[in-house]
């Protein structure tokens, strides 16, 4: 991306790359952009892992359940708010999280959000080295010890190359890469059938399940859930980004969460009957070494493209960071691509942690979403204060006690506490209450009622500062 | 606007990001919720019954 020359360019460049809000000419997804991005992003590479770590704990049928109304029903309470708003007001959603959170609460949410978009980078660039280390294996050659690291750092290079680049190559490569998945996850599927029949696949064993049965269960609902309400981390990035509040609702929770469950299926059954949760194991098996080695350089472009878009949103979030403020937009990919380096280093040790970041996923965001949902829809009726969203004036409206809005701490600190209190995501030792109402949704659910009640109870009677048109006392931009 | 650390250059820019920025401010407070597309009551009960009610029905219905 080359340096502005004029201001027009300057200003472009600070609304696509910055944190202006962005005007609605400036949106780049209607409809057909909205679906076909939403897809992209979903039915990336990280379905086919989140499938084989399901197939540790469940057979196809009750994981397919479990994946398809989990991580539904977790896209839904995440996008409800962050779309809404990040499409009417064109805001980043780290600033819209100013509404609820206050100026410096938000600050801690961009914390989680970046151990989010960059631990999912991190695994997909893993299963991008494992893919050219069983490409080369599928070759018939040995691959050297240290191939998956490099692939790690290989991906990380080509996703600062397609970031710096901007988002129009990003969507460019996404128009083709995501009808390409589509083929190769139909593809596997009928191969999968024709190969197997649905019958063996359903009868296929989980891979290392615990002994309770129902436990399994709910631990995949559980994983399900925290992957639908990790997407904390692109929805509000997309919706900014649509023409239509419609736009902005409809294609992510079809996509992000419906079409995301089915993928994830043909991950699972894969994983099933060929006995691997490595989905870069299982192409060439399913597809034959020609069919199975094409798809696998297929899918090792979508897991940059995937990565693209994580670290796109990532170097966006550092713009709140007074420090990273008006660096240049290649500073802030390389800063978001800098915590990723571990991979390089430790590939198979951080991907074997994948299941437990899933569901850590859920500790951190389940009770932010639920006061967000709260708060967007209960408290403020979808309107907010856009002006004091850039004023870090003592005065203004979301600037509350020091930059901290206490009802909306203390009910995400109440959500977590919850979370752990029924579920520790490293261990996955369990409340007896867990087997009942898995540990995200009351972790979400609780903070939000907590925090409605709290301002119902004491609301915060001032005139909106600053007012409509008045000038910004401290602007934050 | 060629150089990002130069001090006189910086000072530039953001005088051009709060001009800009007010701009948009007054263009979002002053346009109608129509010009970003509906998403109605109905809309609403859509995604409430699908995407939230239908699931849990569906977890609790179809487990072991």
């Amino acid at each position: 991306m080359r340096e502005p020359t004029t201001r027009e360019e300057f200003v472009r460049q600070e609304s696509v790359y910055g944190r202006l809000p962005l005007l609605p000419e400036e949106r780049e997804y209607g409809t057909r952009g909205a679906h076909t991005t939403s897809f992209s992003y979903a039915v990336a590479t990280w379905c086919f892992l989140t499938g084989g770590y399901v197939a540790q704990y469940v057979g196809a049928i009750q994981g397919a359940i479990a994946l398809i109304a989990g991580s539904v029903l977790g896209c839904f309470l995440t996008t409800m708010p962050l779309a809404l708003a990040s499409q009417r007001y064109g805001v980043e959603q780290i600033d819209y999280c100013k509404s609820a959170f206050g100026q410096k609460g938000s600050r801690i949410l961009l914390v989680f959000y970046l151990i989010n978009q960059l631990g999912w980078t991190g695994l997909i660039l893993v299963m991008f080295g494992n893919g050219i280390r069983n490409t080369i294996s599928g070759l018939g050659y040995e691959p050297p010890g240290w191939i998956v690291g490099g692939g790690v750092a290989l991906g990380l290079w080509l996703v600062y190359l397609l970031v710096t680049r901007g988002i129009h190559l990003m969507n460019v490569t996404n128009s083709w890469v995501g009808p390409g998945l589509v083929v190769i996850t139909i593809a596997m599927f009928y191969l999968l059938l024709r190969d197997y029949g649905w019958a063996e696949i359903a009868a296929a064993e989980p891979l290392d399940p615990l002994e309770n049965k129902w436990l399994n269960y709910v631990i995949v609902v559980e994983l399900a859930v925290a992957g639908g309400i990790s997407w904390f981390g692109g929805v509000g990035f997309l919706a900014r980004n649509t023409t239509t509040r419609r736009n902005a609702v409809y294609p992510e929770v079809l996509h992000l969460g419906l079409s995301m469950g089915l993928v994830c299926c043909v991950g699972l059954f894969s994983s099933l009957v060929l006995r691997t949760d490595d989905p870069t194991e299982w192409l060439i098996p399913i597809g034959g070494a020609a069919m199975g080695l094409v798809a696998l350089l297929f899918v090792a472009v979508a897991n940059i493209t995937s990565s693209a878009i994580s670290v796109y949103a990532s170097g966006l979030a550092l713009r709140h960071l007074e420090a990273l403020k008006v660096r240049p937009w290649w500073h802030l990919v390389l800063w978001s691509l800098v915590p990723c380096m571990p991979f390089v280093l430790w590939p198979e040790e951080l991907s074997g942690m994948g299941s437990n970041f899933l569901a850590y996923n859920g500790t951190l965001y389940a009770p932010v979403v639920g006061v967000l949902f709260a708060d967007w829809v209960f408290v403020r009726r979808q309107r907010l204060n856009i002006r004091a969203i850039f004023d870090d004036g003592p005065k203004a409206d979301y600037y509350y006690t020091r930059g901290f809005h206490w009802p909306a701490l203390v009910s995400m600190i109440l959500g977590q506490a919850i979370f752990f209190a029924l579920l520790d995501p490293l261990s996955f030792e369990s409340h007896p209450l867990f087997l009942y109402l898995t540990a995200s949704i009351p972790a979400c659910l609780v903070p939000g009622i907590v925090y409605t009640v709290w301002l119902k109870l004491r609301p915060r009677e001032r005139a909106a500062v600053p007012a409509p048109g008045e000038s910004l006392t401290t602007p934050n931009i | 606007m060629s150089e990002q650390t130069d001090k006189p250059s910086r000072h530039r820019r953001e005088e051009v990001l709060r001009e800009e920025l007010e701009e948009r401010l007054v263009f979002f407070e002053e346009t109608d919720d129509a010009a970003f597309g509906k998403f109605t009551a109905l809309d609403w009960l859509v995604c409430t019954l699908l995407f939230f009610v239908l699931p849990i029905v569906t977890l609790a219905l179809l487990a072991p």
